[in-house]
């Protein structure tokens, strides 16, 4: 005969991961242990942002030489170092935030142009999903307090010159955010929305134009 | 070449994940009683463990070593928020159910009740109770765990099981 312990600790097996979770887990593992990183790359890590390139790298800007080793190698290298689904989020939206210091320093330096800034919005679009994708509310709350601080800064930077970049730019990343839900859907219905955004970011803009011309005073 | 030795490990550590990751889930979950952070902490069990073993570090015991793991990962979460109790969970309006499923974890008011007779005793006494029947693990292996030497793991385990049968209000057993 069971005694009434032995059967509280029978109930107790029922807690278990559901499927789901077993084999989403066991995918992750895998792919860890197929990577063959571990503590060679760790090393490596420590070496290269330490010493040389990869480390004089990390403030390279967009047309810089050294910028795509900071995209490509730094942030690859560490992205792939990266194991817990909340490190791997919040890493991801240390790039979104890396991407948008670039283009308030370019913007900073009057030096963000078109095509620049359409690629920085697209990668940051990409990083803010997967971002989004692995976190929970916290990464959503880093991501969108990055984005307000970054974009008002670009947009300030940026009435001075007169130009519409940055404030494009801004406007594409909030599009990237506001889009974020619908991104399932048609491409048109996409481009379509982009540009009803730009609409009403041509009256923004020259709201913000007129502030920056009464404040600012060149 | 050590592609060969390193497959061999490879395939060791996922059929280790095949056989330990729901008990150290369940392991994990009745310490921190969160089943989301349960699931985090497995992960990065498995992380952390696949870093040591890459390493070049040797393992001879799988199952305690991955015990090993989480066991240290729990007590830094603790660390963090520091030591949560149930009952002042339950203050708080926390009630220990599983948020996934058909709310199976909890599955019996007795369940529950043994959570809580866990909870209310001390720690030490509370991992090798939950070492030795929820997860069945044998004296020898929870003191590979632990760090300590079988028998003193032995006597804990008695006294534990006694506090949680008293705290359940069930009659000694010498069978145990």
């Amino acid at each position: 005969m069971k005694d009434k312990f032995e059967q509280i600790i029978e109930g107790t097996r029922q807690v278990s991961l559901t499927p789901r979770e077993k084999a989403d887990l066991r995918g992750e593992v895998e792919n860890m242990t197929r990577k063959r990183l571990g503590w060679p790359a760790y090393l490596a890590l420590v070496l290269l942002l330490g010493t040389g390139v990869s480390f004089a790298a990390e403030g390279a800007l967009p047309g810089d030489a050294l910028y795509a080793v900071k995209t490509s190698f730094n942030e690859n290298l560490r992205g792939s170092l990266t194991f817990s689904r909340e490190a791997r989020a919040n890493w991801q939206a240390r790039i979104v935030e890396r991407r948008l210091e670039e283009a308030a320093e370019l913007a900073l330096a009057g030096k963000l142009d078109a095509d620049t800034e359409a690629r920085l919005a697209s990668e940051l679009e990409e990083h803010a999903r997967e971002a989004r994708e692995l976190g929970d509310e916290k990464v959503d709350a880093r991501l969108s307090a990055a984005l307000s601080a970054h974009t008002d800064a670009i947009a300030s930077a940026d009435t001075g010159s007169g130009t519409s970049g940055a404030v494009m730019m801004s406007a594409k990343i909030e599009t990237g955010t506001a889009l974020e839900l619908e991104l399932d859907q048609q491409a048109g219905t996409l481009e379509a929305a982009i540009q009803e955004l730009e609409e009403d970011l041509k009256s923004e803009e020259a709201q913000i134009n007129a502030i920056g011309n009464t404040e600012i005073d060149f | 070449m050590t592609g060969n030795t390193s497959n061999k490990m490879e395939r060791a550590f996922l059929a280790a994940y095949d056989s330990y990751a729901d008990a150290l889930f369940r392991h994990i979950f009745f310490r921190v009683h969160d089943r989301e952070l349960a699931h985090d902490l497995l992960a990065d069990t498995f992380a952390r463990g696949w870093q040591y073993i890459e390493s070049g570090k040797h393992v001879d015991n799988m199952r305690a070593f991955l015990y090993k793991t989480a066991h240290n990962l729990v007590i830094d979460e603790y660390r963090k928020h520091h030591e949560q109790s149930l009952d002042a969970m339950a203050e708080d309006g926390f009630d220990p159910k599983d948020h996934v499923g058909e709310g199976a974890v909890y599955a019996g008011a007795e369940v529950k009740q043994f959570t809580m007779a866990l909870e209310r005793i001390p720690r030490e006494y509370r991992e090798v109770v939950l070492m030795r029947y929820v997860d069945d693990m044998s004296p020898e292996d929870i003191a590979l765990v632990l760090g300590e030497n079988a028998n003193t793991v032995s006597v804990r385990i008695h006294r534990g099981v006694a506090m949680v049968r008293k705290e359940l209000g069930l009659n000694e057993e010498e069978k145990l």
